[in-house]
């Protein structure tokens, strides 16, 4: 039996969809600006190779802003270079890739606070602080 | 009986909005909804009440089942599996016999033309007696509890179009759900096993729009099964270019060239394996190196050799429609 590891390589890497989508991007950059209308672009709904999304994700690099979001597995949010283009990459508990989205927006939604989280915020705020006067009256008391 | 909405039951468990919302970002993609909906789906389906649902396993092998519940440690996709009220499935509850058709009559009772019926297995029509639950048999129970069912949604190949147990000379007379229930909305999600998300993605779809997606002419829901394997398959550049692997540890094989002539039936089967993958995404079988088995087209164990080509590469090269365009176009 042959032993041999047998390695399986790939350079089936050439969908010619990266140039399109940039342009696409382009042009929901000049409709936010005009008419602050914003776009969202579902790369995993697009034929990309592995090497044309990292071609893309070069392409867009890195610009000021990076939020790590913690909600049932990782969601990052970078911000490219290009100032209203976001990269957003939703990740499972597992660390596999759920989604992956190019926002054309001032903030991806994601990154915003939620009302419904808000209002049990302040719920918990309004409680921690009864807590903490309570723990600091307590206290007082015991001095004197 | 009053069910708890999902936006209540979130809040409950500790789950954000924001954690919604990433669930609903994500469903939508795998519907292929756009983008600009994510708030309006989060929006119905957070209202939505806790649907009853009845699972009925019959003549399978349990690996729908094993799919599906063992599929992902706690994910988003178990938003919803924890959110359905799953009232009978007898291969997973705690109860046996008599006591478990309790519980089955009894959730249809409670919620008579609401509740969801799943179904994985096929059906023996050829003895009834080759497949029966706690006396009564397969056709009965499945007659019985389609009744007054909202919908149902066929579970792997074999409920969907009767699957191995079907395969030639089907000793058990094996017929799929549609053959038996044609009163009643079903929705096939095939596959051996089929993509958990997919039955995850049809639920949630349910849920928000009160209606099944649209599905092809074989009853599947077209944002899984709307395009071929081969259609979205990262061989398929090698494909086009003729580049075949001819043997399993051939240089053609080595380099990742494509499966098509050690009998890959990628192009004649429609499912999302090449986009969704298995194992927690990190493969596909083309992906590991084997040609598609074709598991979620009817009759695939039928359909001759796995490891013949399906036709000559020039017949594919002239065929006016490909893809998704072969069991297009119904919708439920």
């Amino acid at each position: 039996m042959n032993e041999e590891l047998i390695f399986i390589t790939s350079n089936a890497d050439t969908t010619g969809n990266v140039i399109p989508l940039l342009h696409q991007i382009r042009h929901a950059l000049s409709q936010l600006l005009a008419q602050q209308e914003e776009t969202t672009i579902d790369l995993r709904r697009l034929p990309l190779s592995a090497s044309e999304e990292s071609q893309l994700e070069t392409f867009l690099g890195h610009g000021e802003v990076k939020a790590d979001i913690q909600a049932l597995g990782d969601t990052v949010v970078i911000e490219s270079r290009y100032t209203g283009v976001w990269l957003e990459t939703h990740y499972n508990e597992e660390a596999e890739i759920m989604g992956k989205y190019v926002h054309i927006c001032d903030c991806p939604p994601l990154i915003k606070s939620q009302p419904e989280d808000m209002v049990l915020s302040l719920n918990n705020i309004v409680s921690d602080i009864q807590s903490m006067s309570d723990t600091s009256t307590n206290d007082a008391a015991e001095e004197d | 009986m009053s069910l708890p909405t999902l936006n209540a039951q979130l809040q409950a468990s500790g789950i954000s909005r924001r954690t919604f919302l990433k669930f609903c970002a994500t469903t939508a993609s795998l519907l292929a909804l756009p983008q600009s909906a994510v708030a309006d789906l989060a929006n119905a389906l957070g209202n939505a009440k806790r649907p009853s649902v009845i699972w009925l396993p019959f003549q399978e092998c349990t690996g729908c089942t094993e799919a599906i519940l063992r599929s992902h440690a706690p994910t988003l996709e178990s938003l919803i599996f924890d959110h359905i009220s799953l009232d009978y499935q007898h291969t997973i509850m705690a109860a046996a016999g008599e006591q478990a058709e309790e519980a089955r009559r009894a959730a249809m009772e409670a919620h008579k033309g609401q509740y969801l019926l799943l179904v994985d297995g096929s059906v023996p029509m050829g003895n009834p007696g080759y497949s029966t639950i706690s006396g009564m048999s397969n056709v009965d129970m499945l007659r019985e509890s389609a009744k007054e069912a909202a919908g149902i949604i066929a579970i792997g190949t074999c409920a969907s179009f009767g699957g191995i147990p079907k395969a030639n000379p089907n000793p058990t007379g094996a017929v799929a759900v549609s053959d038996i229930i044609t009163d009643k909305p079903i929705v096939n999600i095939s596959g051996c096993p089929p993509l958990p998300i997919a039955i995850t993605a049809v639920l949630v779809h349910y849920l928000t729009f009160k209606r099944f997606p649209d599905l092809d002419a074989l009853q599947r829901p077209l944002a899984f099964f709307g395009e071929t394997i081969h259609d979205r398959c990262y061989r398929r550049p090698f494909f086009e270019q003729r580049k075949f692997a001819k043997s399993f540890d051939d240089e053609g094989a080595k380099k990742g060239w494509c499966l098509f002539e050690l009998g890959c039936k990628g192009p004649e089967t429609f499912n999302a394996c090449a986009t969704v993958k298995w194992n927690q995404g990190t493969s596909f079988p083309i992906e590991s190196g084997h040609p598609c088995l074709g598991c979620s087209e009817p009759d695939f164990w039928d359909k001759g050799s796995f490891y013949q080509a399906l036709f000559p590469w020039e017949r594919y090269k002239s065929k006016p429609g490909k893809g998704g365009q072969k069991h297009a176009g119904k919708n439920a």
